[in-house]
C-alpha cells in the first residue's frame, strides 16, 4: 500500500490495530504521520488539492466508525436489489478504476480504515445471533484484500465468519492478496469473490489492479483451498468487440474455476451518477467509457439505453449458460423487464433475488438458521 | 492621489498606450456610436465629459517609439480613460483639449479602477471588457476577494467564480473573445471553444456564427461533436467534415432553423445509433396504430419504464366514443402488442 500521508484520530491512537497498521507502514519507509482530533483541517487539504481523488488515494486516516459496522447496501426501489449487507471497514481504494463510482461519492474521497474492532466484533455477534440468512461483503465501499498488505482484517473477518452458519461473508476484489488466507479456518463461510472484465477494460480503465490471469490464479488457489467463489462481471462495458473479448474471458474463468463452486455470478451494466462523467473526463483523459449510449436511469444514474443493455445481458448469459449451465446468475439493479427478457424468469419467481441469493449460499457455504 | 483639471496639448498624449484601455472594438459596435457621431456630438454640445490623462514622471526612463503616429514620441500624457473621445476631439482638428490630470505618483491599480468607473457607471462592459479589466486588475492582487471587492466598488460586478472564468476567456483565440464581445456565443461556450483545438474551435465558432443556434443547442452540439469525436479518435473539425454534415451546413435552400434541426439530427445519429434506431422502429409500428389524432400514445422515457400513457382530447360524448373505440381496437393489434414488449429489430450491424 502507498501512502504518501499518515492521519491518525487521537482518540484511537493506542488501538492494537493502529499500532500495527503504522508498524507495517513505517517498515518500508519514512511516512509522515499526523495525529489529529478532528479531520477537518485534513478533509480541506484533500479537497483543495488539484485532484482530490488522486490526492485521497495517497492519504491514509485510521480512525473510528462512529456510524453502524453493518449496514443496508444501498438499492433503489425501482430496480430489483439483492438486499446484501456491508461490513463497514473502511473506505476508498488504493487502485484507480476509470468507472469506479467512488470517485465521486465520497466528499472528499479519502482512504479511512476503522479500527475499532471490538465495536466491529460486537456488531457482528449481535448480528449472528439473528435467526436469519444473510449475505455480508466489505467490497462496496473500498476492495476487500486491499488492506491486507497493512493489515490482517480478513484473517479476523474469516475466523469470526467460520464460528456461526447464518451469514456468509464475501471478499471482493481485484487485488490477489490472498496468501495469507489459504490455510485459514473458514468452514466455507467466506466467499472469496473477483471483479472481472476483459483484457482490453481491465487494461485500458483499471489502474494498478491485478490483471484477469493472476486473478483467476489467486481465485484457483482459493478454490483449491476450499473456499467457495464468486464473479462479478460489473461493469460490463460496451465497445467495439465486446461480445468476442467478454467470450474470451469467461472461457478463461472456466478454464480454471470449477462452476460448482461458484455460488453465484452477478452482471451489471456500466452505471453511473451524472456527475461522474466530469471525473472521468478529467483523470482518465483517453477513457471512452462515458461516451456510451446512456439515458438518465429511473434512479438519476447514467444507464445503458435499455434495449442495448438487455442485447449485452443476453449475450453474457448465453456465454456463461453454455459452459456452467447450473451456476446462479444475477443483475446487479435491474428491473422485471431485463430479467425477463435477458435470463428468462422473474426474481419472484424464485421467491424474490434475496432469496434466491440466500439459497445459494445456503447451499455452497452450509448456512443454516 | 491628486487630481486636477487642465487643458493640454492633444499631441502630448500618447494614445497608443493602451495600458488603462479596456474598451473593445466591439462595444462601439454594440453601442452602434461611431467615432463620426461622437465627434458630431462634442461639435454640436462640446466635450462634456472631459478624459482622465496620467501625466508622466518628468524623468521617465520609458520613452515612446519614435515616428509614434499621431503622438508625439515625447508625449507628456498616458490616457486612463477617453480614448475614443480624445480621437474624435482630434479628428476636429483640436489643439487642445480640457482634461482631468491624475499625478506622476497615482499608483496603478488605482488608475485602471478609474478606467473600470468611467466605462461602467455609464454603459454595460461586454464580457470581453470585463475580462481585460479583471486581467490587468489581477496584476495587482494577488488575493481573487479583495480584487471583487475593488472591481464591485469600481462598477464590475465579480465573484471569485466568475474572475477565473474572465481571465480564462482573456487567454482565449481572438476569433472567440471576439464572438463572446458580440454575444454571439455565451461565456460558457466561449471558454468550452477556447479549450479546445484552435481548427476545432474556429470550425465550431463558424458554425454558431452562421446559425446563432440557442445556447441549450450550442451545447448540445458541442458535446455531441466532442464525444463522437473521442469514440472515433478523430478531431472535431473531422466529425463536423462528414459529408452528410457538409451538405446541411453548405445548404442554401433552406434557413438556419432547418440546418440546426438538420445539424442536430445527422449528430445524434451518430451519436446514438442504437437508441435512434430504436426510436424509428416505435414510430413506424406506432404509425401502424393508426390512432385518431386526438389520442396520443405516449412511451416510457428513453424506453428505461416500462409504462406507458395514452393521452386523449374529447369534448363530446361522440369524441369520446371514437377514443374509447380506437383504444379497444388496439388491445389485439399485433404492432401495439410489439410496442408494448418492446419488440423490434436490432440494429442491423454494418
Amino acid at each position: 500500500m502507498k501512502i504518501d500521508e499518515l492521519y491518525i484520530d487521537a482518540s484511537i491512537q493506542d488501538f492494537p490495530a493502529t499500532q500495527r497498521i503504522c508498524t507495517n507502514l513505517k517498515g518500508s519507509r519514512d511516512i509522515p504521520c499526523h495525529i489529529i482530533d478532528a479531520p477537518d483541517e485534513m478533509y480541506r487539504r484533500i479537497t483543495a488539492a488539484q485532484s482530490p481523488v488522486d490526492q485521497g488515494k495517497k492519504v491514509l486516516f485510521l480512525t473510528r466508525n462512529r456510524g453502524r459496522f453493518i449496514r443496508q447496501c444501498p438499492g433503489t426501489e425501482y430496480y430489483t436489489c439483492c438486499n446484501y449487507m456491508i461490513l463497514h471497514v473502511g473506505t476508498f481504494c488504493t487502485m484507480d478504476c476509470a468507472y469506479c463510482i467512488l470517485q465521486s461519492y465520497f466528499h472528499p474521497p479519502v482512504l479511512q480504515f476503522f479500527v475499532n474492532h471490538t465495536d466491529m466484533t460486537a456488531a457482528l455477534d449481535e448480528w449472528f445471533a439473528q435467526p436469519r440468512l444473510t449475505r455480508i461483503g466489505t467490497g462496496e465501499y473500498t476492495d476487500s484484500l486491499i488492506w491486507e498488505e497493512v493489515y490482517p482484517l480478513s484473517e479476523m473477518l474469516i475466523s469470526a465468519f467460520a464460528g456461526q452458519h447464518r451469514a456468509v461473508l464475501e471478499l471482493k476484489t481485484k487485488t490477489v492478496n490472498i496468501a495469507s488466507l489459504l490455510d485459514l479456518r473458514h468452514q466455507r463461510k467466506t466467499i472469496m469473490a473477483w471483479s472481472l472484465n476483459t483484457l482490453q477494460v481491465v487494461a485500458a480503465e483499471e489502474r494498478r489492479t491485478a490483471g484477469i490471469h493472476a486473478r483467476l490464479a489467486a481465485a484457483e488457489k482459493c478454490q483449491k483451498a476450499g473456499y467457495p467463489l464468486a464473479f462479478h462481471f460489473d461493469p460490463l462495458i460496451v465497445y467495439p468487440g465486446w461480445e468476442k473479448e467478454y467470450q474470451e474471458v469467461i472461457a478463461l474463468l472456466f478454464s480454471r474455476i470449477d462452476p460448482d463452486n461458484i455460488v453465484w455470478i452477478s452482471l451489471g451494466s456500466f452505471r453511473f451518477m451524472p456527475d461522474l462523467k466530469p471525473v472521468v473526463e478529467k483523470r482518465f483523459g483517453q477513457s471512452k467509457i462515458v461516451y456510451g449510449e446512456f439515458v438518465r436511469g429511473i434512479d438519476g444514474k447514467m444507464r445503458y439505453f435499455k434495449p442495448l443493455r438487455i442485447r449485452m445481458y443476453r449475450r453474457i448469459v448465453e456465454m456463461i449458460r453454455r459452459l456452467a449451465p447450473g451456476v446462479t446468475l444475477y443483475f446487479c439493479m435491474e428491473d422485471d423487464e431485463v430479467w425477463q427478457k435477458s435470463l428468462g424468469f422473474l426474481p419472484s419467481e424464485q421467491g424474490g433475488l434475496p432469496a434466491m441469493l440466500d439459497k445459494a449460499a445456503a447451499r455452497h457455504c452450509e448456512l443454516y438458521i | 492621489m491628486r487630481l486636477f483639471f487642465d487643458t493640454v496639448p492633444i499631441r502630448d498624449i500618447d494614445t497608443r498606450d493602451t495600458f488603462y484601455k479596456i474598451t473593445t472594438a466591439e462595444a462601439a459596435e454594440i453601442t452602434g456610436l461611431s467615432g463620426t457621431a461622437l465627434s458630431a456630438s462634442i461639435q454640436q454640445a462640446g466635450l462634456l465629459s472631459p478624459p482622465v490623462l496620467w501625466r508622466r514622471p518628468k524623468d521617465a526612463s520609458e520613452r515612446l517609439p519614435e515616428n509614434s503616429p499621431g503622438d508625439s514620441p515625447n508625449s507628456r500624457y498616458r490616457v486612463v480613460c477617453g480614448f475614443r473621445r480624445i480621437a474624435a476631439c482630434r479628428a476636429l482638428g483640436w489643439e487642445r483639449i480640457h482634461a482631468r490630470i491624475c499625478d506622476s505618483a497615482a499608483p496603478d491599480p488605482d488608475l485602471l479602477l478609474i478606467a473600470i468607473s468611467d466605462n461602467a457607471f455609464h454603459r454595460k462592459l461586454n464580457l470581453m471588457e470585463q475580462a481585460v479589466a479583471a486581467a490587468k486588475l489581477s496584476e495587482y492582487f494577488k488575493d481573487s476577494r479583495a480584487l471583487c471587492r475593488c472591481a464591485g466598488a469600481a462598477g464590475l460586478a465579480l465573484n471569485p467564480g466568475l474572475l477565473e472564468k474572465l481571465l480564462e476567456l482573456n487567454q482565449a483565440d481572438g476569433a472567440i473573445q471576439e464572438k463572446v464581445a458580440l454575444d454571439r456565443i455565451s461565456l460558457t461556450i466561449g471558454l468550452a471553444l477556447g479549450a479546445l483545438e484552435k481548427p476545432d474551435a474556429l470550425m465550431l465558432l463558424e458554425i454558431f456564427d452562421a446559425l446563432n443556434p440557442t445556447l441549450n443547442h450550442q451545447k448540445e452540439i458541442l458535446r455531441m461533436v466532442k464525444a463522437l469525436a473521442r469514440l472515433n479518435d478523430v478531431t472535431l473539425k473531422a466529425v463536423l467534415s462528414a459529408e452528410e454534415i457538409r451538405a446541411v451546413l453548405e445548404d442554401t435552400e433552406h434557413d438556419r432553423n432547418w440546418k440546426i434541426r438538420e445539424l442536430k439530427t445527422l449528430l445524434r445519429r451518430m451519436r446514438y445509433p442504437e437508441m435512434v434506431w430504436f426510436e424509428k422502429q416505435y414510430a413506424a409500428h406506432a404509425a401502424r396504430l393508426k390512432l385518431p389524432e386526438a389520442l396520443r400514445l405516449i412511451p416510457p422515457r428513453d424506453f428505461e419504464g416500462n409504462r406507458f400513457s395514452f393521452q386523449g382530447d374529447f369534448s363530446t360524448r361522440e369524441d369520446f366514443t371514437v377514443l374509447v373505440r380506437a383504444l379497444e381496437r388496439l388491445r389485439d393489434h399485433p404492432d401495439f402488442i410489439r410496442i408494448l414488449e418492446k419488440d423490434f429489430e436490432d440494429l442491423p450491424v454494418k
